[in-house]
């Protein structure tokens, strides 16, 4: 396949592989180049030295895990060949689909959304008018006050000059890339690129098991994509054969989560970060709207959007931070400048249904910890404000979380599209069908679809050194189990 | 209940839509409101939208629907402490009437809402021409597709 070994990449998970001609010039763009210095996993990396790969690096991943899984199902159905046209859309969808990611990505996102909305969509007096936010006026043609990452992706690839030269260079128009990297196109393998077998979380669980040196990610991914097919409703799935190494990976999923995405001092990293942000938010000493990301786009200033751009920003505000009135910020900005979490006082984790019971159980648990926390703070003499009450319930399948496992028969076909599909029939059958992977009774992955893992943690920020440290954590813990004796604590 | 969820659940209330998801019309018709809802006013609320079998879907809006019948469940109201901006509630307002279904037409809301969507969808963002707008129509919703052409009307 010529067309796609224009370029050569060394890659640590993959080994070596070929980009095409329109694809080396895509990455060469400063916006693409950006993704250098976009960790994949914000701050995971001070938990785990290695696992700071980059957004750029697990981008090209999925355009060549994409290759693979289009291979494959050209090679198990014939009657499904893709046309190669089609192939390399797929591939650049791939490609882009972190193009429009924020600095430190998910964690900021969430906060910049809060944020805007909350400002900008709301108000509490219905007589209130708000016209003016961060010089966005509602009633412009933007008529939005952030930008998701999908939609800044999108708009990078509308508004970037570098980029456009690019495609206009490999006659590619602007939509035709932007409709494959949305996946707007009726008839399309929407599931390629989003679903729970898609190229994104393949090349996410390769990666990540690689540099983070857990065994978790060691699910046999190369027998998974050589089993792939398609079914008549053009749902990506499986081969009956591959049900087994379908369920491992569910269940590495569940566990890259728990020991990575979830680890107690990830969790404290990524919990310290967001209140930082939330706060330069507030204050105005960061600027997230619309309107200056729109401006950066304009001025070139984008590609040096990234994590670098926030750290500098933290290093600059701690500079001049006035120490004796802001010292809850520069308590929190050092945390992660200097790696200096906040410590775990108080946890609870355990499996249970998913049942409405049970959630309901969480939130009131949750709550408890919350009504007390002004309590603790008070007798300690630590600011509440840096306290953390981080709460979650993880679903252990995709399709769990969505609709009840009692519900699929009557939920619309869309929401059963993202789980993973188990073709029932021969791949060559050209009225193939397929069945949800959580709905055969020998499969690991339907009795994990009724449970849920819940999880309540509760963080504070420690001044003491190091020694002092541990034997304060130790009474803070003391303190808050007989405070609330009742309360079903994890060891 | 978050800001974000405070928006959603305020924007499909504006929009007349009861957001009622204990069941998948009810589902459907919260899908469809949002997506015509956010292109028609304009107002991004950041929901992206794929065409799967039978229509255009969002995954992540179905998440926050989830989590607003739950919290709601859980007897979290904080939603009703807040408004929407009048810039916005205006533009909700004035788009209301498309989703009552015209006299004439001898279709549900739900059918109406699933209609207006798709044929929306596939013409302004697949960019589809109204032939193949058409035929997918007829293909995927063939009990639809003789009021496709009271939806563009009522899309123009």
């Amino acid at each position: 396949m010529p067309k796609f070994h224009a370029q050569r990449i060394t890659d640590a998970v993959h080994g070596t592989f070929g980009i095409s001609a329109v694809e080396a010039d895509i990455i060469s763009t400063r916006v693409f180049q950006r993704l250098h210095n976009v960790k994949q996993l914000g701050l995971a990396h001070l938990v785990y030295p290695d696992l700071n790969y980059s957004r750029f690096a697990h981008s090209l991943g999925a355009c060549h895990v994409v290759s693979r899984m289009i291979r494959a199902i050209n090679l198990n159905c014939p009657h499904k060949q893709l046309p190669e046209n089609d192939h390399q859309l797929y591939r650049l969808a791939a490609l882009l689909h972190d193009l429009g990611h924020y600095p430190f990505s998910h964690a900021m996102e969430h906060v910049v959304e809060e944020y805007y909305k909350r400002t900008s969509y709301l108000t509490a007096g219905r007589a209130q008018k708000i016209e003016q936010i961060d010089g966005n006026t509602l009633g412009d043609t933007t008529e939005r006050a952030y930008f998701s990452h999908e939609a800044l992706g999108r708009h990078i690839i509308d508004e970037d000059g570098e980029l456009h030269a690019v495609l206009k260079k490999h006659s590619i128009s602007r939509e035709e890339l932007k409709a494959a990297v949305s996946r707007e196109q009726p008839g399309k393998l929407v599931s390629l690129v989003s679903s729970d077998l898609d190229c994104d979380r393949i090349d996410y669980l390769m990666r990540t098991a690689r540099h983070s040196g857990l065994p978790y990610g060691s699910v046999d991914i190369e027998y998974i994509i050589g089993q792939m097919c398609v079914d008549s409703n053009n749902h990506v799935c499986l081969t009956k054969k591959a049900l087994r190494a379908a369920d491992h990976l569910i269940v590495s999923r569940y566990f890259d989560y728990t020991q990575v995405v979830f680890h107690k001092t990830v969790v404290a990293f990524e919990e310290v970060l967001k209140k930082i942000i939330c706060e330069l938010l507030e204050r105005g000493q960061l600027d997230c709207s619309s309107t200056m990301i729109q401006k950066k786009i304009n001025d070139g200033e984008f590609a040096n959007f990234d994590d670098q751009f926030i750290i500098g920003k933290f290093r600059k505000i701690l500079s001049d931070l006035n120490a004796s009135s802001d010292s809850s910020l520069k308590t929190k900005i050092e945390a992660v400048l200097y790696r200096r979490p906040p410590k775990i006082v108080g946890r609870l984790e355990r499996i249970r249904g998913r049942e409405s019971q049970y959630r309901s159980e969480h939130r009131n648990l949750v709550r408890q910890i919350k009504e007390k926390i002004n309590g603790w703070a008070n007798r300690l003499n630590i600011p509440e404000d840096l306290w953390y009450v981080w709460e979650k319930y993880l679903p252990m399948t995709k399709i769990g979380s969505l609709v009840p496992i009692s519900d699929i028969e009557k939920s619309v076909e869309e929401e059963t599209a993202q789980g993973i599909h188990i073709l029932t029939t021969d791949p060559s059958d050209i009225n193939s069908k397929s069945r949800l992977l959580v709905d055969y009774e020998h499969a690991l992955s339907q009795k994990l679809s009724l449970s849920n893992l819940y999880m309540i943690r509760v963080y504070v920020h420690l001044s003491e050194s190091e020694n002092d440290a541990k034997r304060k954590q130790r009474e803070i813990k003391q303190m808050i189990r007989d405070d609330l004796s009742d309360f079903p604590f994890s060891e | 209940m978050d800001s974000k969820l405070i928006v959603l659940k305020l924007f499909v209330q504006g929009l007349g839509i009861d957001g009622e998801i204990d069941n998948f019309q009810g589902r459907k018709d919260f899908q469809k409101a949002v997506l015509l809802g956010q292109s028609i006013s304009g107002i991004d609320l950041g929901y992206r939208f794929n065409w799967y079998l039978y229509g255009p879907y969002s995954p992540a809006l179905a998440r926050d629907y989830y989590q607003i019948a739950e919290a709601i469940e859980f007897g979290d109201r904080e939603y009703e402490k807040h408004y929407l901006v009048d810039a916005i509630r205006e533009k909700l307002d004035g788009i209301r009437s498309l989703f009552n279904v015209p006299e004439d037409l001898n279709l549900s809301q739900s059918d109406w809402l699933e209609l207006l969507a798709s044929w929306h969808y596939l013409i302004s963002i697949s960019k589809y021409d109204d032939k193949q707008a058409s035929e997918t129509i007829k293909r995927t919703k063939p009990h639809l597709a003789p009021y496709i052409e009271n939806a563009k009307k009522t899309l123009i």
